[in-house]
């Protein structure tokens, strides 16, 4: 909502600047600034009298006018069809500078020269009107400057209000905050309604059908109505408000609105087919074309008001088209309703109109505003449009819409607040906002029903604090309670976490949680996705249920971006459906590696990563978290290659899989290089997690080793190797390290050879040969026995 | 001539003849001059037997010390010569080091970690609640209605008739408080969405820390008094703040809260659009419509709640231009933080 200074002061007595004002009210939550003029500003631009008026001597359309501008007289060429001797418009004299850079010179027109200008509104920007020259009052003299003249600078103040308070929206609803904060009383504009000697009630009966939806309906009837455009006064006050001007019917409809905050309608009542409004429910699958003209399907709850025969319009959201006031209209019913803002609401938001009287009437309008706007509106209309106005208001009320009763207890208000308001000061906040206070032994307060967002004492508690003046609340630091709060374990889990892997050299990404499901699925994954019903758009139309595809979108951009070196990780939420349709959300987290480090240095030639970059990652990882070793078992997964798929077990639970990015995966994302993938279930995890730690003292007595090569048929797996070694071993086996694999030349093809490390130590003594050497000869013999291993020398 | 002197000029006339050898036959020759058996050196430790025991040890160790040099540096020269015309390798101090890349937490995730902390030191607790929440708990405890024009504030993505994908963190606050009697002092960080179309300035996810207070007695002075700290804790001990009255549905009073702006101090910049403030957070005190959705006596017990935006203060902090960059897992981004 915007509104120009002025009109404010023309509602409210205040002493504060633009800026200022819009401090002051912000401060007080009614949040506004000052963005710029309501005008832009012109120069050189005179109150000019036209003396004379002679044809043009090659054009019949351009006229040549002599204008009075005061020292002189200009000669100007002119096109306007309103253009009579004597009239006083503007006249842009040579040199002026006119909105939009427009820099008035001495022009030749079809060989007259013009000095100047006679300028319409649209020409000095204050309307769109540029049909025809401005004529102004004629007592104004000429030569007089007319910005001066006029006083048209103007702060324009744009509001962003709350949902709550749909009261401020307008400048009446300002201008009772603004004499809240001044001390002073809000001035509304005097009506001086003078009716004919006609009864309203005999020409129009109202009846409302459904008082739910519409608890109040009133109108009055005006007839000999002259379409016209409006004075200047009220298209500034529209333009300054954002409103377009279009007629003096309509505008004045417009200046109740913005002025007073209450929607109106005006009806062309030669339309009606029969003297009566007749206010009901529409029905399931009603038609209603409104005024612009597209045809909207009804349902039942939207409020339609109709004639008895015929809808007329689509109660407090918009009028028809076929008893819209047009040029001819010279009788005029004015409808001034109230509307229960969840039937608008509803209405509005299924039809998607946001006209300004849905949008006041869903927030909430006051229905006791009625009878007021009403009146206001026919008086305007008598006096700028040559209305007569028909005695009386008819005003359906079936059942009045009292003011809400509330308790307010300064001691409560004080304790919320830390303060030390007195009562008065209270009441006088209370009063000034233009709530009803009746005290006693206790202190009653009648709430407006402008103000439909206070119903309780804690409303109340607000209105004075802001009021008031939440910079004059003092600062406390309290500490009650438990000084010493519970630690969320599952959180400090995850920092340790992210720890670890930053030291591992891992970039934590956070990624969106919605994802394309049908990019999963035809991964043939399983379709268990939890969908949305209103998604941004098809790629984000699931929530994740894994951390995957996320993972490798982010490769494929860094790719693109020339970063070789990936290795990230991502902790998230992820959810998928269960057979019941209820929904698990667990934490996920997902390790990526792809390309090779990004260390081009002179001493270091890396290799590109592979599964081992990625499984050594995990391995680490488990050291570094103090956790038991990740097992790898096969199993196939669809997104991994066959031969590189797998489930993750820690202390014999499955809780996630990892593997080689399958080609199908890969294409789609546009990856033309390996890609190593991991995801494991976080909460599952952190029950593995133990920060205790097992201190062992350090060896007392020398260790010893030996190495063994052995070569085995390619089908052993290397893990089955170490653990016949480690059990064998015994006690006094502390450590066994792989160091080579061969597979070459000397080693029979199908086969390969292992090389391993073997550490011998006792706690309790150095050991000698002759107590190792057995053993390494049982590992020896053990491993040609099962594994029918030989010997490489 | 002294004997020491001798030896000096020897070891001179030495460095003269080395610096001149060009290949193994200038290297044979001053060999034998100065280690031969008619070398200068053999005269002196001849003549030694005529000195007193003292000399004798004094210039003997001398001479030996510096024959031995010489031959040192002749055997020295000896494998090098011949083979390399041009000069022996140098050792670059200059070259890079052998570096190990380090990982890097995001920055959303640091921020949250450094206000959590903030906040801990001050005796909040952390709590947390699911992304997919219900209705009652996103909007119907929280005093959002159906049917409430308050819906709006909030654009929601919806799972089903009953859940959605929350849109801030307050019902952390309902679940928190539903487990337990006051006092209960908690920040509850997490994940949030709005359906809204993404831009350079807004996304349909982001982070946010909820904190609240709920005791007998918590006023808005302890409200303020809490941000007050966290602000000067977070963004320096210069910082000013102002509320301003606001609206949530679920608090009343209602405020949000701006800071001076850390780069011009509040003189006004590109960055606070010349206003001197940034608006940093909403807060409030707790509506009694809330606490009698948890069984909490509004006429006993008072708190109050604030919501931080965590992209918004981010990309303030950083002087991050776009919130996408937060989501897109860009190397060239993370590692700058």
């Amino acid at each position: 909502m915007q509104i120009g200074y002025k009109w404010l002061k023309e509602l409210v007595d205040f002493e504060w600047g633009a800026e200022e004002l819009c401090d002051r009210l912000t401060m007080a939550g009614t949040a506004c600034e000052v963005t710029g003029l309501v005008f832009e500003k012109f120069d050189g631009v005179v109150i000019g009298k036209i003396k004379s008026i002679e044809p043009h001597p090659s054009s019949e359309n351009l006229k040549v006018c002599q204008v009075d501008i005061g020292l002189k007289t200009a000669t100007t060429v002119c096109g306007a069809p309103n253009v009579t001797v004597g009239l006083k418009s503007a006249f842009a004299v040579m040199g002026a500078a006119l909105p939009g850079g427009v820099h008035i010179e001495l022009t030749e027109k079809l060989g007259v020269k013009s000095e100047g200008m006679l300028c319409s509104e649209k020409e000095l920007g204050l309307s769109d009107d540029g049909s025809r020259i401005i004529e102004l009052e004629t007592a104004m003299k000429a030569g007089t400057d007319l910005w001066e003249k006029l006083e048209l600078e103007e702060p324009l103040i744009e509001f962003e209000l709350t949902p709550n308070r749909p009261d401020c929206m307008s400048a009446i609803g300002v201008a009772r905050e603004i004499a809240a904060l001044a001390g002073s009383l809000v001035k509304h504009p005097e009506i001086e309604l003078a009716e004919i000697d006609k009864q309203a009630t005999d020409e129009i009966r109202i009846e409302i059908e459904n008082p739910e939806a519409c608890p109040r309906y009133a109108a009055r009837l005006i007839d000999r109505i002259k379409i016209g455009p409006s004075p200047f006064w009220l298209k500034r006050k529209l333009v300054s408000a954002g409103l377009r001007p279009i007629n003096n019917v309509v505008d004045i409809t417009n200046l109740v609105l913005m002025e007073y905050g209450h929607p109106l309608h005006a009806f062309d009542f030669s339309k009606f087919s029969m003297p009566q409004v007749i206010v009901r429910s529409a029905q399931d699958g009603e038609k209603f074309t409104t005024l612009d003209g597209d045809k909207r399907e009804l349902k039942a709850g939207d409020v339609l008001i109709t004639d008895g025969s015929v809808p007329v319009a689509l109660g407090g959201i918009m009028g028809g088209e076929d008893s819209e006031v047009g040029e001819k209209t010279d009788r005029v019913l004015l409808e001034s309703a109230y509307f229960n803002p969840s039937n608008i609401r509803r209405t509005h938001k299924r039809l998607n109109i946001d006209s300004e009287s849905a949008v006041r009437f869903e927030k909430g309008a006051d229905p006791n505003m009625v009878p007021r706007a009403c009146d206001y509106a026919a008086y305007l209309m008598s006096r700028l449009a040559g209305g007569k106005v028909h005695e009386g208001i008819v005003d359906s009320y079936p059942k009045a819409i009292e003011p809400v009763e509330v308790e307010l207890r300064p001691t409560r208000v004080n304790k919320i607040l830390a303060t030390d308001i007195s009562a008065p000061q209270m009441i006088d906040i209370l009063d000034s906002l233009g709530f009803g206070v009746q005290t006693g032994k206790k202190i009653s307060v009648l709430v407006p029903t402008f103000r439909p967002d206070c119903t309780r004492e804690i409303d109340l508690v607000e209105e004075i604090g802001r009021i008031y003046g939440y910079d004059r609340i003092g600062t406390s630091l309290r500490a009650a309670g438990e000084l010493l709060t519970a630690r969320n374990e599952l959180e400090v889990f995850k920092d340790r976490i992210r720890d670890t892997l930053v030291r591992q050299g891992l970039y934590e990404i956070l990624t969106p949680n919605m994802i394309d499901p049908e990019k999963a699925l035809k991964l043939d994954m399983e379709d268990r996705f939890v969908r949305l019903l209103n998604p941004l758009s098809r790629d984000m139309a699931a929530f994740r249920s894994d951390l995957f595809f996320n993972a490798l979108q982010v490769v494929n951009r860094n790719l693109n971006y020339r970063q070789k070196d990936i290795k990230l990780f991502e902790i998230g939420s992820v959810a998928y459906k269960n057979g019941d349709g209820s929904h698990t959300e667990t934490t996920h987290l997902g390790i990526v590696v792809c390309g090779r480090p990004d260390v081009r240095n002179w001493a270091i030639n890396p290799a590109n990563y592979d599964f081992f970059d990625l499984k050594g990652i995990v391995e680490d990882f488990c050291q570094g978290m103090n956790l038991a070793h990740f097992e790898f078992r096969q199993k196939d997964w669809k997104y991994f290659k066959p031969d590189g798929s797998f489930d993750l077990y820690i202390e014999g639970e499955a809780l996630g899989r990892a593997g080689v990015v399958s080609d199908n995966a890969l294409s789609m994302y546009d990856l033309e290089l390996p890609v190593y993938y991991l995801e494991v279930e976080l909460e599952k995890l952190h029950r593995h997690y133990s920060e205790e730690i097992n201190y062992h003292p350090l060896p007392r007595y020398p260790s010893t080793w030996r190495d063994i090569a052995v070569v085995v048929d390619e089908g052993v797996l290397s893990a089955d190797l170490v653990n016949t070694i480690e059990e064998t071993g015994g006690e006094i086996l502390t450590k066994v390290e792989l160091f080579d694999v061969y597979r070459g030349k000397q080693v029979e093809k199908g086969k390969k050879s292992l090389a391993f490390n073997l550490e011998f130590r006792s706690l309790e003594k150095t050991l000698t040969d002759e107590e190792v050497d057995p053993v390494f000869v049982r590992i020896i013999e053990r491993l040609k026995d099962k594994f029918t291993a030989t010997l490489r020398t | 001539m002294d004997l020491k002197q001798q030896i000096h000029e020897i070891k001179e006339t030495f460095d003269k003849a080395v610096s001149q050898i060009k290949n193994n036959a200038d290297l044979e020759k001053v060999k034998i001059e100065f280690l031969g058996r008619k070398s200068q050196f053999n005269q002196i430790l001849k003549g030694l037997k005529d000195l007193s025991v003292e000399e004798k040890r004094e210039i003997g160790k001398l001479a030996n010390i510096a024959k031995q040099d010489f031959q040192s540096r002749l055997d020295e020269l000896k494998l090098t010569i011949g083979k390399t015309a041009a000069p022996a390798e140098k050792f670059d101090y200059t070259l890079p080091g052998k570096r190990v890349r380090l990982g890097r937490v995001h920055p959303v995730v640091t921020t949250i970690k450094e206000m959590s902390d903030i906040f801990a030191r001050m005796g909040f607790a952390i709590a947390t609640g699911p992304d997919i929440e219900s209705d009652y708990y996103n909007f119907q405890a929280l005093n959002i209605p159906k049917d409430h024009p308050a819906r709006d504030m909030q654009d929601t993505f919806y799972i089903s008739g009953d859940k959605v994908l929350r849109t801030h963190t307050s019902p952390v606050q309902i679940r928190t408080m539903e487990k337990m009697k006051p006092p209960a002092r908690f920040i509850a960080p997490g994940r949030c969405y709005r359906n809204e179309a993404i831009s350079v300035r807004a996304h349909a996810l982001f982070h946010q820390i909820e904190g609240f207070y709920v005791d007998q007695d918590v006023t808005f002075a302890d409200l303020k008094g809490i941000l007050v700290a966290f602000a000067k804790s977070y963004f320096g001990s210069d910082v000013k703040l102002k509320f301003r009255p606001s609206f949530f549905p679920f608090t009343e009073p209602s405020a949000e809260v701006d800071v001076t702006c850390y780069l011009c101090g509040g003189k006004g910049c590109a960055l606070c659009k010349q206003s001197g403030w940034l608006e940093i957070l909403g807060c409030g005190m707790i509506d009694p419509a809330v606490f009698e959705y948890v069984g909490y006596d509004p006429e006993v017990y008072t708190g109050y709640a604030f919501g931080i935006g965590i992209e918004r203060i981010c990309m303030l902090k950083y002087n991050v231009e776009d919130i996408r960059l937060f989501f897109e897992g860009d190397i060239r981004f993370l590692e700058q933080f």
